[in-house]
């Protein structure tokens, strides 16, 4: 019980320090840009510039690709895992999902940069010729940057990162489900697909969300494969196909070379991304305990 | 000790209803039969956990608008062979039924037969009141909905509600959870939700077994109630139960063979007053009287 506690607290005393300690040494650039840091766009270390923005943008879209493409990826394998596959077929493909858990992210960003990026050039080029001409959703899908490495193909590389993270917890969610509830769906004569619909996913909305928000925070903080894979360059733009860099990557591609202002501004984007996460977590909490309750039986 | 044998013949010749046809979701009335008359037979009925036999040889009538209880101590195979009714007991892995289920005349196990379409016409009730995370509209709107019965759904709900005696209790929150209703109510629930996709043959898993008796009473009602439109088949543990609601009763135990293996029997099946009053069997007597089980 006390060791529990005092277990807690360590935690809690460890994420404070972390966040006083970067907070302080972040300290001169917060100054020195004021709120212009988060809403700045442009990043020019000679001239003593550092707006965040670009990075900010470019870590929430490929966020936001990598959720895009892993999310239903993950919650489809884990409810063949878990309702579908026959019993023997489970234990293998568990193992295979688990391995790529393994593979190292720097792994993943070699073959991201070597084999992926430019494989999908001509795919890319598909996309904006077919959709290029399309009013808001051509801007999305603009003229594709030549070498590949790209939003899409950081977020893409991302999402195959985040799969096996958010199987493994929506399989945990799904086979806590009650055979009670499996049951009453299918004696009413629904199928296996309406039974997953009315039984499954209600009562697996709060873990599947706690899911996501755990490969987000992966995604968010993903960095060696981001670096390798994005391209590099500074700039908001909604086009997918365009290069573009993350707060991860601009933090260790520029800290080895960096002094002063430049060094404190680098550690701001490890704070911003820091309250990020936070905020995101906090955001999903309230989202599962607002569904958790209703279906617990306050009303409406 | 011989088992009385129903003859399963005299179920087979009359008209037969397609089971795999979608029904108009009045399932009640698509084969209107005189109460009383076989709507579903078992003829030597085993139920095997892969290689062990659960239970052995079963063989009885479930008749139109009769409640048929079936009782026994635990481990007698009275809810295997209850899920063996409307293919529940396909879930289970290595399950496997061996002798003839019919309905209307119909091998409920041929290749043919969609289980689905299977409980849609036999629905269940369980042993735990295990209402959808839902509104209570929306567990007794689920299986309309799955079912493609959507015109008039809050009539139909409503319908459901009232052939549960539940309507009055719930009517002003029919958006509050299912789960925030008491046991009792819960089960109400339950029932209302199987009712509202209009099944022909309801069964139901020892309905009670988690109830206080205030509302086990509210449901031994209701199932008189639910008697005039369907077809109850109930297990329960208690027999002062199926002395109560049953019309006919079926009396299953445990039998250890020489392989010290248990397997469930079904010892004897008649109307219920003869069981209680005048079985044939002396285990059936041991058992009633008390003095075993």
């Amino acid at each position: 019980m006390i060791l529990a506690l005092a277990a807690g607290l360590l935690v809690l005393a460890v994420l404070a320090l972390i966040l006083i300690t970067t907070s302080r040494e972040a300290w001169p650039a917060f100054t020195h840009m004021g709120l212009n840091f988060i809403t700045e766009r442009t990043w020019d270390p000679p001239a003593e510039v550092f707006g965040a923005l670009a990075f900010i943008y470019g870590t929430a879209l490929v966020s936001l690709i990598a959720l895009i493409f892993a999310v239903p990826v993950s919650i489809g394998i884990a409810l063949f895992l878990t309702e579908l596959a026959p019993r023997r077929l489970r234990g293998p493909a568990i193992t295979v999902i688990d391995l790529l858990a393994a593979v190292p992210s720097v792994v993943f960003g070699l073959w991201g940069v070597l084999v992926v990026a430019p494989k999908l050039v001509p795919v890319y080029r598909w996309f904006h010729d077919v959709l290029g001409g399309i009013p808001v959703i051509g801007s999305v899908f603009a003229e594709p940057v030549g070498s590949g490495r790209s939003f899409m193909t950081a977020g893409l590389i991302v999402a195959i990162m985040i799969v096996p993270i958010i199987t493994s917890i929506s399989r945990e969610v799904f086979s806590t489900v009650p055979r009670a509830d499996k049951d009453a769906a299918l004696a009413l004569g629904a199928t296996k697909w309406e039974m997953i619909k009315g039984a499954v996913f209600p009562h697996s909305f709060g873990g599947i969300v706690g899911a996501v928000i755990l490969g987000l925070g992966r995604a968010m903080g993903e960095t060696i494969a981001i670096t390798l894979v994005i391209g590099g360059s500074t700039q908001i733009t909604p086009n997918v196909f365009a290069s573009g860099n993350a707060m991860p990557s601009v933090i260790v591609s520029q800290i080895g070379e960096s002094t002063g202002t430049f060094t404190a501004a680098l550690i701001g984007l490890g704070v911003v991304l820091f309250a990020m996460t936070v905020l995101i977590n906090t955001l999903a909490q309230a989202i599962v305990r607002r569904a958790e309750a209703r279906m617990r039986g306050a009303t409406s | 000790m011989t088992i009385p044998q129903y003859e399963a013949a005299t179920v087979t010749d009359r008209p037969s209803v397609n089971i795999n046809a979608p029904t108009s979701g009045w399932g009640a009335q698509d084969a209107p039969h005189a109460a009383g008359t076989p709507v579903m037979a078992l003829k030597d009925v085993s139920v095997f956990y892969g290689t062990y036999e659960a239970v052995r040889g079963t063989s009885m009538p479930i008749r139109q608008n009769q409640i048929t209880a079936m009782i026994g101590p635990s481990g007698c195979g009275k809810s295997t062979i209850l899920r063996s009714l409307n293919r529940m007991n396909d879930l289970v892995p290595g399950a496997r039924v061996a002798g003839s289920v019919t309905y209307h005349g119909q091998d409920l196990y041929a290749k043919d037969v969609d289980p689905i379409q299977v409980r849609r016409r036999i629905g269940m009730v369980f042993q735990k009141p295990n209402p959808f995370p839902k509104s209570i509209f929306d567990n007794v709107a689920y299986g309309l909905r799955i079912n493609g019965l959507k015109d008039n759904l809050s009539d139909r709900v409503e319908e459901a509600l009232v052939g549960a005696a539940l309507w009055d209790e719930v009517k002003d929150k029919l958006k509050m959870s299912g789960l925030a209703l008491s046991g009792g109510q819960q089960q109400r629930l339950c029932i209302a939700r199987t009712i509202a996709v209009r099944p022909d043959v309801i069964l139901m898993d020892e309905p009670c077994s988690a109830l206080d008796p205030i509302a086990t009473g509210k449901i031994e009602d209701l199932m008189h109630e639910l008697a005039k439109t369907y077809t109850i088949v109930i297990v329960t543990h208690n027999m002062q139960q199926a002395a109560r609601v049953s019309h006919y009763t079926s009396f299953f135990t445990a039998e250890v063979d020489d392989k010290q293996v248990r397997h469930g029997r079904l010892v004897e099946f008649n109307e219920t007053g003869r069981i209680f009053t005048n079985p044939s069997d002396k285990r059936t007597e041991d058992y009633i009287t008390g003095r075993f089980g």
